[in-house]
């Protein structure tokens, strides 16, 4: 007597919890697929557990854009009349989860909410089901629904033990059936699971397989890099891998060798395309428990790295219950830890053992990695000798910077138009640029982790290591400050290069500010407690000096005023201070007051003229 | 009033006016403040400012500047440097052209914020008046109205009146629902912590900070109410769930505005015995402390500070509740008011000396330093204590005075390790070990001009003996550090008068003088120790190197022969050993890896031809450091090649080389050309395999492409290989191209005749 067919009705509100699918728990469509293809895997481990005769656990999905089907076989443990009933429409029940309930299945066990089946209705219009238990291997059974509220459920024809899932798919859904997408799809999403899965017949080559890297410990070094590299393009959509590191579980010294647990495993990847220092192309994709959860982790990478991206496995992380997304918590935050460190070892491996990979790295990306090293101290030690910075000369290491500047680092900020122009055009030294990105911090780093002085130029402290205070007698003192004094100046002694530099004029910043705050104006401009709160730092400033002249003692036209002696040399000296001030003063070229109206210094540069030449 | 409504203006703006990276860079900068992503913001910051200021912008100059010291001193706490930049700041936002910018309100809370740190009671009355004034132009919609009252609110705090404070932030809270920011009121959520807090209020506070915790998304907000929330459970003696709550230190340590809630949090953790109230806690603190002292955020420093002596009393640890004394006492005139500052300190003192007296110290002096270096324990405050004991009795022992600093580093008390290591060595100038350690930590630090001093001093008071030999090498090391390797020297050479016969000495100085160009000297030297040392060793390999560079080669083979190679003849040694690689480093200081060819035993031939207008080494003959770079081959590895770091090139090959592009000619035509180009000496480097296929335009069919670079000697006609080429590699069916050379010869109609080629086939 056969089985009569029951129509049955699903025992929670579908069509609310179908909408909740279709719009929010499953973002995009191909999740089906992934759902299905993890149901049909479970299903193979649940038979691995339960029966004791021999089978070939395997996975067939079948896209027919013809007929506009998906096909999803199994030769898992199929199901009974009741377990259909109990489990497969019933949401929130999977008998995947009852099996982890119980403890059993460990990590091989994807699905956990008993919702993967239902995604199968937001892509179909019909979903046909036909099964034969290994517990019955003589009775089959059809399981067919529309839109998942109702469903008939009635014998068929017993076939081989596992289970045959046909999705009628929707229009909207056609793509699903795609022969092109389908297994590019499987490549991505099923590339982790134990079991073969196939495209059309169970003779093709498994989509799953070559299995990750670092499944495969007797590889050979080169056969290790090449596979990485294979396994790497697959996930990384915009650039060519350049070069791969694994991540590996974190040691655990009370476990044995062998025994490396359920501790992350993957694969990072530098990316082989030009990047600018913030560009951030960052990518991982996490697997937990062989199902792609997210394929854009990005923030376990480090906020530095935009030039990586990774495949990781790590069971430790909770999936949210869209399953699109992992939980935030502590192991989250630990497996970012350990990948920043399996990232900086990797880069160090590469430096120390393949230099020409290691170089294209720094090329490609050097840039970034400037930014990357004041993050890191780590790393900076890596990079710090290799890494170029901005400077007038063009791009230079560092070092080369110190070597053709006498051990220091000079640093512009841009301001434009100023001495330090002048000076370092002529002296042909190289000067950092200070604006572009990460060059002044990765200066500053390397001068405290290696050496060197950052001479930041246009700072009181870059002009007392520029200018450095020379001795003099309180005779040679008083005769430069009567030649060069101007009016709240201070004329300051010293030696510095080029010795055909007799003066540099420059105006003292906090004054001007003290200036302008100080004045009656600013109590209209600014209200009164802030400007009160202000003026507290600006009386802290010495009004006395606006701006310092540097007289440069190693010059010879310096040296010369200074030797001048009679009426007539005396004479001529003060007319040449008074041309040298006027170029000073033009060179400062900051027509901002303390360093004098640009007109001024015209004026006093032609009346020395005249003189000389009335003189001559 | 939508302040950041102008700044998405003008990113897009920005974007379509050809600006997107000023646009990009503007997203960013606040995103790395809140996050505390410190490094990444110090990145950008010139860059943003340098666009802004081309672009004419005060409004974005203001808007990056102000985020800049929102992580200097909000969260940063560099108070003391940023105060003139937040002053800068303030008369940049009152001009005209930037005064309407709505981010010029948010420049007074950076000028408050920095006095608020310095003394925030200090500075109470003025920041309560900048901030009431400030709420006297802005109303409850405005963004910054949260910051400014949050401002007041810290103002009536510090000012004692917290209880006022809670009914103002009611009266704000009440004003931004009725302004529709409701849920606004969260950004009140930190000042309101801290009133209840101080109102001893502590389960609301702890309300306040949990609910605060679960709407933040932010990491400045979230570990801020974290610590609130772990200060608080510690407090109220539920340290477990403090414990849990509390984030790990390595997400404090780089943002000190977390300092004092985490000190707190730890100090009631540790008085419960919930956490280890022990010297490690102690050093933690202190390094805290120091920073927060150094950048002038005196009054919380002190707060710490306190926190030290309390928990040291609490485990008899006397001598570092009067550490903690000490710095309190000097940190207190920096404050602008003391307001019960010294009132505090008086009554430390007291209870510190309450406690000498319970527990009256019976430590006695040791009988001999070898005693009191036994009763040492790995607890470097006991030792202290020990050492100072033994100190006392027997001040010249320098073990003592160098273990009394690694105690001190231990606990964080660097300034103090060595202000006490270079008062040992003032009272005892002839303390070698003392110098040593002292001069070896300067360098460490990278302070080398000190170093230098040191040693100097060190040199006049004690001219010979150890001491001098120590000092002159503190002296070298510096120089070397400097990189002012003529100046290490005389040093050296010092040394090596005080210490004859020492070969590392003799080596170092022969590498000076090769680097200096002083070859013969080297030599000399090198042969002195070569025939005074009976066994091979480096002496030998650096003697073939400068007599390689002398070309001096009977004294190259001499050496080769002790170390057991086998050169034979006379003259120039030029062998084929193999392949090696060869590490060049470039005048940019960037470092390439070339393939040559080993011609003796420190000299090589490079064998790679570069790409046009990379640099060119093919034919360099390279002296290199004899040691190479990697390691010998492991078992079973192929394709091993030694990796040697160049010295200089003997003698530069002097090529240049072309791109030679286009239809493979097949393998006998190439073969053919292949051997003309080498009897004109130059070389033809293939690039391309089986993979490199052009395809014609026209008919879309595919043929083997060829690419190489073709290397010429430097007497090579130029027009003469032209004429080669064109010879070979002209033929229509499958041309080549060389544009590089027929651009260099300036052939217009070749130059053209090459174009259609490129053309046709797509290269």
């Amino acid at each position: 007597m056969s089985e009569p067919v029951e129509l049955l009705r699903t025992q929670v509100d579908l069509a609310g919890l179908m909408r909740v699918l279709g719009n929010n728990l499953y973002s995009t469509p191909h999740v089906a697929l992934r759902e299905l293809v993890q149901n049909a895997h479970d299903s193979c481990v649940r038979r691995q557990l339960e029966d004791p005769s021999p089978f070939e656990p395997m996975i067939v999905v079948t896209p027919d854009p013809v007929k506009r089907t998906l096909t999803i076989t199994d030769t898992g443990a199929g199901l009974t009349h009741d377990e259909i009933v109990k489990y497969l429409a019933t949401v929130g029940a999977g008998y995947t989860g009852k099996l982890r309930a119980e403890g059993r299945g460990g990590e091989a066990l994807i699905g956990a909410f008993g919702l993967g089946f239902l995604s199968a209705f937001v892509v179909s219009e019909r979903v046909d089901l036909f099964t034969t238990s290994y517990q019955e291997p003589t009775l089959g059974w059809h399981f067919q629904s529309r839109g998942g509220e109702r469903y008939q459920l009635g014998p068929a024809p017993a076939g081989l033990v596992g289970t045959r899932v046909v999705l009628h798919l929707g229009e909207a859904f056609a793509l699903l059936a795609s022969v092109d997408l389908v297994p590019r799809l499987l490549e991505r999403y099923a590339c982790m699971l134990t079991f073969p899965i196939h495209l059309g017949s169970a003779t093709s080559d498994a989509v799953n397989r070559p299995a990750p890297p670092w499944r495969d410990e007797g590889d050979s070094p080169l056969l290790h890099r090449r596979r990485s590299l294979d396994f790497a393009r697959r996930f990384e959509s915009r650039f060519e891998p350049l070069c791969t590191f694994d991540v590996k579980p974190e040691a655990d010294p009370t476990a044995s060798a062998n025994d490396v647990g359920g501790g992350p495993r993957g694969l990072l990847w530098v990316q082989d395309g030009a990047t600018y220092g913030t560009s951030d192309n960052r990518n991982i994709s996490v697997f937990v428990r062989g199902m792609l959860v997210s394929p854009d982790e990005r923030d376990l990478l480090p906020p530095w790295a935009g030039f990586v991206g990774g495949v990781i496995e790590a069971d430790a992380l909770t999936p949210t219950a869209s399953r699109e997304d992992v939980q935030r918590d502590a192991a989250y935050h630990h497996l970012a830890g350990q990948i920043q460190g399996a990232l900086i070892s990797g880069l160090a491996h590469l430096a120390e053992h393949e230099p020409a990979t290691w170089r294209r790295v720094l090329l490609r990306h050097n840039e970034a990695l400037l930014g990357a090293a004041i993050c890191d101290p780590r790393l900076f030690d890596l990079l710090a000798p290799d890494l170029k910075v901005p400077t007038s000369e063009g791009g230079l290491t560092v070092p080369a910077v110190r070597k053709k500047s006498g051990g220091k680092i000079h640093v512009s900020m841009g301001e434009q138009g100023g001495y330090e122009e002048i000076l370092f055009r002529a002296l042909r030294v190289p000067v950092v640029t200070g604006v572009r990105y990460a060059a002044l911090p990765f200066c500053q780093a390397y001068a405290q982790r290696v050496g060197g002085a950052v001479v930041q130029l246009g700072t009181k402290q870059g002009n007392q290591s520029l200018f450095p205070r020379a001795e003099v007698s309180d005779a040679h003192a008083a005769r430069l400050r009567a030649l060069f004094h101007g009016e709240r100046q201070e004329v300051v002694p010293a030696r510095f290069a080029p010795d055909t530099l007799p003066l540099v004029l420059v105006p003292d910043r906090d004054v001007a500010l003290k200036e302008i705050l100080e004045r009656d104006e600013a109590d209209k401009k600014v209200s009164t407690a802030v400007l009160g709160m202000a003026r507290l730092f600006t009386k802290t400033i010495d009004a006395g000096v606006e701006a310092r002249l540097y007289v440069n003692l190693d010059t010879p036209v310096i040296a010369r005023i200074l030797a001048a002696s009679g009426p007539a040399e005396e004479a001529r000296a003060e007319q040449a201070a008074r041309l040298l001030r006027g170029v000073a003063g033009l060179m400062a070229g900051r027509d901002d007051g303390a360093s004098g109206e640009v007109g001024d210094h015209l004026a006093a540069l032609s009346d020395a003229l005249l003189a000389l030449l009335k003189s001559a | 009033m939508d302040i950041w409504r102008w700044v998405h203006d003008l990113q897009r703006e920005l974007n379509e006016s050809g600006r997107p990276r000023l646009a990009e860079l503007t997203r960013r900068i606040p995103g790395h403040v809140v996050n505390h992503e410190h490094a990444q913001l110090d990145a950008i910051v010139p860059e943003a400012l340098a666009l802004a200021r081309e672009a004419k912008s005060p409004w974005l100059e203001l808007f990056i500047r102000h985020w800049n010291l929102q992580s200097r001193i909000l969260h940063r706490h560099e108070a003391t440097a940023y105060l003139p930049e937040a002053v800068r700041l303030l008369e940049l936002a009152s001009r005209d052209e930037a005064r309407d910018c709505p981010q010029s309100v948010c420049v007074i809370q950076d000028l408050a914020g920095c006095y608020a740190e310095l003394d925030g009671p200090g500075y109470a009355p003025d920041r309560i008046a900048v901030a009431r004034e400030t709420l006297a132009r802005i109303d409850a919609k405005w963004p910054c109205f949260t910051c400014i009252s949050s401002e007041y609110a810290y103002g009536l705090i510090d000012d004692g009146r917290a209880a006022a404070a809670v009914a103002f932030l009611d009266a704000q809270a009440e004003a931004l629902v009725g302004a529709g920011r409701g849920a606004a009121t969260r950004h009140l959520a930190t000042a309101r912590t801290e009133a209840l807090f101080r109102l001893d209020r502590l389960d609301e506070a702890l309300a306040v900070a949990l609910r605060a915790r679960e709407t933040e998304t932010d990491v400045n907000d979230q570990l801020t109410h974290a610590l609130d929330a772990a200060r608080l459970l510690a407090r109220l003696g539920r340290c477990e769930e403090a414990l849990l709550a509390l984030p790990p230190f390595d997400r404090i340590l780089p943002t000190p505005s977390l300092y004092e809630r985490w000190t707190q949090a730890m100090h009631a953790l540790a008085l419960a015995l919930a956490a280890p109230g022990d010297w490690k806690l102690e050093a933690r603190f202190f390094e805290l402390e120091t920073k927060l002292a150094d950048s002038g955020v005196v009054r919380v420093a002190i707060g710490i500070a306190h926190r030290r002596a309390e928990l040291a009393i609490a485990r008899d640890r006397l001598g570092t509740a009067e550490h903690a004394a000490a710095s309190i006492r000097a940190l207190v005139p920096r404050l602008r008011r003391p307001l019960g500052a010294d009132d505090d300190l008086a009554r430390l003192d007291t209870a510190i000396a309450a406690a000498r007296e319970a527990v009256k110290d019976a430590r006695h002096p040791p009988g001999s330093a070898e005693l009191a270096l036994a009763q040492l324990t790995s607890d470097p405050e006991t030792d202290l204590e020990i050492l100072a004991a033994g100190r006392a009795r027997f001040p010249d022992e320098e073990r003592l005075a160098i273990i009394a600093a690694s105690a001190r580093r231990a606990l964080s008390r660097h300034a103090e390790a060595e202000a006490g290591l270079r008062a040992h060595l003032t009272a005892f100038p002839g303390a070698h070990g003392v110098l040593m350690t002292l001069g070896q930590s300067l360098l460490d630090q990278k302070r080398s001009p000190e170093a230098r001093a040191l040693a100097e001093a060190s040199l006049a008071a004690e001219p010979k003996g150890e001491i001098a030999v120590g000092a002159h090498f503190l002296l070298a090391t510096a120089y070397q550090q400097e990189d002012e390797r003529e100046k290490a020297r005389p040093h050296l050479e010092a040394m090596l008068a005080l210490e004859p016969g020492n070969l590392r000495l003799e080596l170092l100085l022969a590498s000076l003088d090769r680097e200096a160009g002083r070859l013969e000297e080297s030599l000399a030297r090198l042969d002195r120790l070569v025939e005074r040392e009976p066994r091979a060793g480096n002496h030998d390999w650096d003697r073939m190197v400068t007599a390689t560079l002398l070309g001096r080669w009977d004294a190259v083979r001499a050496s080769a022969i002790r170390i057991g190679m086998n050169v034979q003849g006379e003259g120039p040694i030029e062998e084929a050993w193999g392949l090696c690689r060869i590490e060049l480093r470039e005048p940019d200081g960037e470092v390439g890896v070339h393939h040559a060819l080993r011609t003796g035993p420190v000299t090589a031939r490079i064998l790679e031809v570069a790409r046009p207008r990379a640099p060119q080494h093919y034919g360099d003959e390279i002296v290199f450091e004899a040691a190479p770079r990697n390691p010998a081959p492991g078992a079973g590895e192929e394709n091993h090649t030694y990796l040697y770091p160049a010295i200089t090139t003997r003698k530069p090959g002097e090529y240049e080389s072309y791109l030679l592009d286009g239809v493979h000619p097949g393998a006998e035509r190439l073969e053919a050309l292949r051997a003309d180009l080498k009897a004109r000496g130059c070389v033809l480097a293939v690039q391309s395999d089986a993979t490199y296929v052009v395809t014609e335009a026209a008919t879309d069919a595919a043929r083997p492409g060829l690419l190489a670079y073709l290397a010429a000697p430097a007497g090579c006609s130029r027009r003469e290989l032209h004429d080669l080429l064109a010879r070979h590699g002209g033929a229509d069916e499958s041309p080549l191209v060389w544009p590089g050379l027929a651009q260099a010869l300036e052939l217009t109609g070749e130059l053209e005749r090459q174009a259609a080629i490129i053309e046709r086939f797509g290269l």
